[in-house]
């Protein structure tokens, strides 16, 4: 296990190949002239080219139009037109995200061909309109729940850190290709976890933020009341530099809020002196948690003291009861599915037919109730976050499962992450180290609706402490030195 | 006292699901556990009028 860790202390990777490792370094090396965006693109080809068959990140690249976008962000930078830090940066976009570069699929066998036809979902535009480059749609599990399925035409995802290990999902392949440097950084979507997940265990950092803060029109549904799309980087920093773009009211997702958006960057100043940081110490008596995870989450505990914080002992109230309403989102996606699932039962992946049909055993009274139960959820939140200002939790009770032996139910008994599905607050993952069998885990940061900002800024300062974020994959790195 | 079987039949049969054997065997070994889940959120204490979370809007 490893609570410290031996990182670059160049901003670049270890593998030689002068990719840096961060949006924000990518940014800084883009401005001072010393990399192009065409050759920032080129170097995450390279790896794709190398690694993608192995670690199953990609399920449609798009090369060409990478490459064609990067060159006009050369010459915007060059003519003084900066679009600000995620202009010429190159990003992975999860399959049930539209984007005009390539179809959407859902990694499915179902999903009608026209809904990427809509053009760019609304995320993508902003992106777009910041100048970034897509390189291509990623692996999901299959519409975004389940496990993959071997016995359908689709990569099976696998961990940068153990190819024997899965990445976690839904959004694996933004998770992976961001952990081996396919891209910088990339789209997941989150409905019970889906973005804080492969964050933790493919060793970057995920966002899911408040829910409604960004709009999610143009993505497929799962819960139409509890998904997000959500950013995905090697540091809180760059997913405040996503969120900044991503976030922002729009008519087109009924679920949108219309409340002001902050200045993510600018608040993270690297200190968190004074801030009231609870620890859920219920998850010590968890039986599910591992020891190595555990001795992890005390070491990141003992950096928000050694940092100023002041840390109290919390427990999360309701924690079944709330973790149950997010499984009856279910019954949201089985409104979605359920003609499909008459008719086509066998040609959707045998985990995800299961874990969709399985709400047919769900009453319209138990949903109902599910929905009752989570605004005493959130009315307990509000308690909560009198007292504190975030809340540290590990994000998965162990580090990644073998692939071998992957089910889902298994899979949702060793996360952490649905709670905050229930409620709809902002939740972080960040790494916090490597456990014994060198698989890294994350350490979830939740806080108030909508104030991202406490969240982040709690995030990057851990980060720039630990530096756990800048750990390379030794599977990555020994590929790239062959 | 109606078998599990039959409930898990008679709601994957209401709507219009055919799963195999194998995986309605799985269902009806997993629905006990799924029905005390559901049985549970009944039991959280809240105000009889509490809404759900979710609020109907009559605009577009």
């Amino acid at each position: 296990m490893s609570t410290t860790t031996a990182v670059t202390a160049e901003p670049f990777s270890l593998a030689g190949d002068g990719l840096p490792l961060t949006i924000s370094m990518a940014a800084e090396a883009l401005r001072s002239g010393s990399l192009t965006s065409v050759e920032l693109v080129q170097k995450t080809i390279a790896r794709a080219d190398r690694l993608d068959t192995a670690l199953g990140t990609y399920l449609a690249r798009t090369d060409q139009t990478a490459l064609e976008a990067a060159a006009r962000a050369d010459a915007e930078l060059a003519a003084g037109h900066d679009r600000g830090p995620l202009h010429g940066i190159p990003l992975g976009i999860k399959d049930i995200i539209a984007t005009d570069e390539a179809p959407t699929t859902a990694q499915s066998l179902i999903l009608d061909p026209a809904f990427g036809e809509k053009g760019d979902a609304v995320v993508i535009r902003r992106l777009k309109a910041a100048g970034v480059v897509i390189t291509g749609k990623t692996t999901t599990m299959e519409y975004a729940t389940g496990c993959p399925d071997p016995d359908k035409p689709f990569p099976i995802p696998r961990n940068p850190f153990n190819l024997d290990a899965w990445p976690g999902g839904s959004s694996s392949g933004t998770g992976s290709g961001v952990a081996a440097g396919l891209f910088l950084g990339g789209l997941g979507t989150d409905t019970g976890g889906s973005v804080r997940m492969p964050a933790a265990w493919c060793g970057i950092s995920g966002l899911k933020q408040t829910f409604g803060r960004v709009p999610k029109s143009g993505c497929v549904p799962l819960g139409f009341s509890y998904d997000h799309i959500g950013p995905m980087t090697r540091s809180a920093r760059d997913c405040a530099a996503m969120l900044q773009v991503m976030a922002g009211h729009d008519e087109s997702d009924a679920c949108s809020v219309d409340v002001p958006v902050d200045d993510y960057l600018g608040a993270l100043t690297g200190s968190v002196e004074g801030l009231r940081v609870g620890v859920d110490v219920s998850v010590f008596d968890h039986p599910g948690l591992d020891p190595d995870t555990a001795a992890l989450l005390r070491s990141a505990v003992d950096v928000f003291t050694a940092l100023g914080a002041t840390v109290v002992e919390t427990v999360l109230p309701w924690q079944e009861e709330l973790t149950t309403a997010v499984l009856a989102s279910s019954a949201e996606a089985l409104a979605y599915h359920r003609g499909d699932l008459r008719t086509r039962w066998e040609d959707y992946g045998a985990s995800t037919r299961m874990a969709i049909g399985r709400a047919a055993l769900t009453t319209a009274a138990d949903f109902v109730q599910a929905q009752r139960v989570r605004r005493v959820g959130v009315k307990a939140m509000a308690e909560l976050f009198s007292t504190v200002d975030v809340v540290l939790t590990p994000t998965c009770y162990t580090d990644a499962p073998d692939l071998a032996t992957l089910d889902w139910a298994t899979m949702f008994r060793m996360i952490n992450t649905p709670y905050w599905n229930a409620v709809g607050n902002p939740a972080i993952s960040v790494p916090m180290g490597l456990t014994g069998k060198g698989l890294p885990v994350g350490l979830q940061i939740a806080g108030r609706p909508f104030d991202e900002t406490t969240v982040l800024r709690a995030a990057d300062a851990f980060q720039q402490r630990t530096g756990h974020h800048l750990q390379e994959s030794p599977v990555v790195l020994k590929e790239l030195s062959a | 006292m109606i078998a599990v079987e039959t409930t898990v039949q008679a709601l994957l049969q209401a709507a219009g699901l055919v799963p195999s054997p194998e995986e309605l065997a799985g269902l009806v070994a997993g629905y006990p556990a799924h029905r005390a889940a559901l049985d549970a959120l009944y039991a959280v204490p809240m105000d009889k009028e509490e809404e759900p979370q979710t609020v109907f809007s009559p605009l577009p």
